[in-house]
């Protein structure tokens, strides 16, 4: 693939500490381009969460290769994983001050990107003055502020309510296109993976590989009431099911 | 709404503060002022307690920094788990057993029951320490590394704030453990301090003696626990996490 920001070829990990052999992911091949959103969905297990965390470069591969032509890559947690002692404000500038950065340059992009998600007023908060969404929110901003060229987002939904996550699902959309950054969210909810992305990896389990790689044709945006979404999101829903 | 919430929370901890510092001004005078009149040797029992205190507080001065360096050690090291049973034994091994080993390589005096002290309270510092870094959540120390917390700032900006507490708890617990080892080395060795002064009086069938110089210990015990520990577990709390 051409301006190609990541691309894993074979990539295997296998843990380490079990018992029996066991996989978490297997010979796992794609690529990932430019500017693209791509969602990984699949049923739980299937090394979704830790192919993730092997992209980001947390753990290693067992074996195969990741060509990471991203030079600054940000995540989003399902559990946010925000630091409990940091105020919202500095959670957000947290990776602006590991690059560096001096603390009023830092501190006033912190604010702007907690404005654009919609926390403005709420930067001396302490996390467990948040909500679960706004904790997320905060998460999102401290991935947004570094200006990232690789965005990863392990289920950022899973433990929001509904109303909470279309409402951040939205923000998500807008900053996508607004920083232009390539997008990598794995996801367990199928409506979510055809509403966001251009293309879907559908993963199986045990041992986690790709089953099929899907593009989304939809126009954008997407009315997620449209005859078409529900083809496409029955579609996927067939085939991780088979 | 929040900003004037933390006033009310402030003004509260500032007025329970005063009331603390009345409270331990006022029974330290009243003990004063009593003492004057029973002609209780205040000088004395002052002497014998801050020879205790001190080397109570050097020997948890170095237990701080060994336990806590341990811990981060263990913390930031991938194989430092493994280090954990080597430490287990060692805490194991009774303190009192090692007294006839510190007084052969450091005589009778401060030095010995200092580093005596500082063996019995490493190991609550040391191990509450190095359970909460190993127990975080993955999320944390994988938000760490993504945002570029590695070597130095690892520790200083993640490791250390995410012990904050349970260094907190376990100089609580090392220091009362360091008090029983302060008093016993004193009592079994004779070396001044508040151990001796009160085995004296005990043994010498001095009730009154015996009697202000527990009432004096337990009076400085309870200043620090509400002047020091406290706080301290008040600032803790925002660390832990949500």
């Amino acid at each position: 693939m051409k301006n190609a920001v990541l691309s894993l070829e074979r990539a295997t990990f296998r843990f380490k500490d079990a018992k029996k052999s066991s996989y978490a992911f297997k010979d796992v091949s794609f690529s990932l381009a430019e500017k693209e959103f791509v969602s990984i969905i699949g049923p739980s297990g299937a090394g979704k969460s830790t192919l993730l965390r092997a992209i980001a470069g947390v753990i290693f591969l067992t074996s195969g290769t990741v060509v990471k032509n991203f030079k600054k890559p940000a995540m989003i947690f399902q559990g946010h994983g925000i630091f409990p002692w940091l105020t919202a404000l500095d959670n957000a500038a947290f990776g602006l001050f590991m690059e560096g950065m001096p603390k009023q340059a830092r501190q006033k992009r912190a604010r702007e990107k907690m404005k654009e998600v919609g926390l403005a007023g709420l930067e001396e908060r302490y996390p467990h003055q948040l909500s679960g969404g706004q904790r997320q929110r905060v998460a999102i901003a401290r991935a947004i502020a570094i200006e990232p060229d690789l965005l990863l987002m392990d289920e950022p939904f899973a433990s929001l309510d509904s109303l909470t996550s279309t409402s951040l699902k939205k923000d998500i959309l807008e900053l996508w296109e607004r920083y232009k950054m390539s997008v990598l969210m794995v996801n367990h909810i199928i409506a979510d993976a055809v509403e966001l992305s251009d293309r879907v990896i559908i993963f199986s389990k045990e041992p986690g590989t790709i089953r099929k790689i899907e593009t989304i044709e939809l126009p954008r945006p997407r009315d997620t009431r449209s005859k078409d979404f529900f083809l496409v999101a029955d579609r996927l829903t067939g085939m991780i099911e088979n | 709404m929040y900003h004037g919430a933390h006033r009310f929370r402030s003004y509260k901890t500032a007025r329970h503060f005063a009331a603390t510092l009345l409270l331990i001004t006022a029974t330290a005078a009243i003990l004063l002022i009593a003492g004057y009149f029973a002609d209780i040797p205040w000088m004395t029992v002052g002497s014998a307690l801050s020879l205790s205190f001190s080397r109570l507080f050097i020997g948890y001065t170095l237990s701080l920094l060994v336990g806590a360096s341990l811990a981060l050690m263990i913390g930031a090291s991938p194989f430092g788990e493994r280090l954990l049973p080597i430490f287990d034994v060692l805490q194991n091994i009774p303190s009192f057993a090692l007294i006839p080993l510190f007084i052969t390589a450091l005589g009778y005096g401060s030095a010995m029951i200092i580093l005596f002290a500082a063996t019995s309270i490493v190991w609550p510092i040391m191990f509450y320490a190095a359970s909460a870094i190993l127990g975080a959540r993955e999320e944390l120390s994988d938000a760490a590394k993504v945002f570029g917390a590695s070597g130095w700032k690892k520790i200083a900006y993640y490791l250390l704030p995410l012990s904050f507490p349970a260094l907190v708890t376990g100089s609580i617990v090392g220091i009362s453990i360091g008090w029983e080892s302060v008093i016993g080395a004193e009592i079994i060795t004779n070396v001044r301090g508040i151990g001796s002064f009160l085995n004296a009086a005990g043994t010498g069938g001095n009730q009154r003696l015996l009697a202000i110089g527990i009432l004096s210990l337990l009076f400085l015990v309870f200043v620090v626990s509400r002047l020091i520990w406290v706080p301290l577990l008040h600032s803790a709390r925002r660390y832990s996490e949500v």
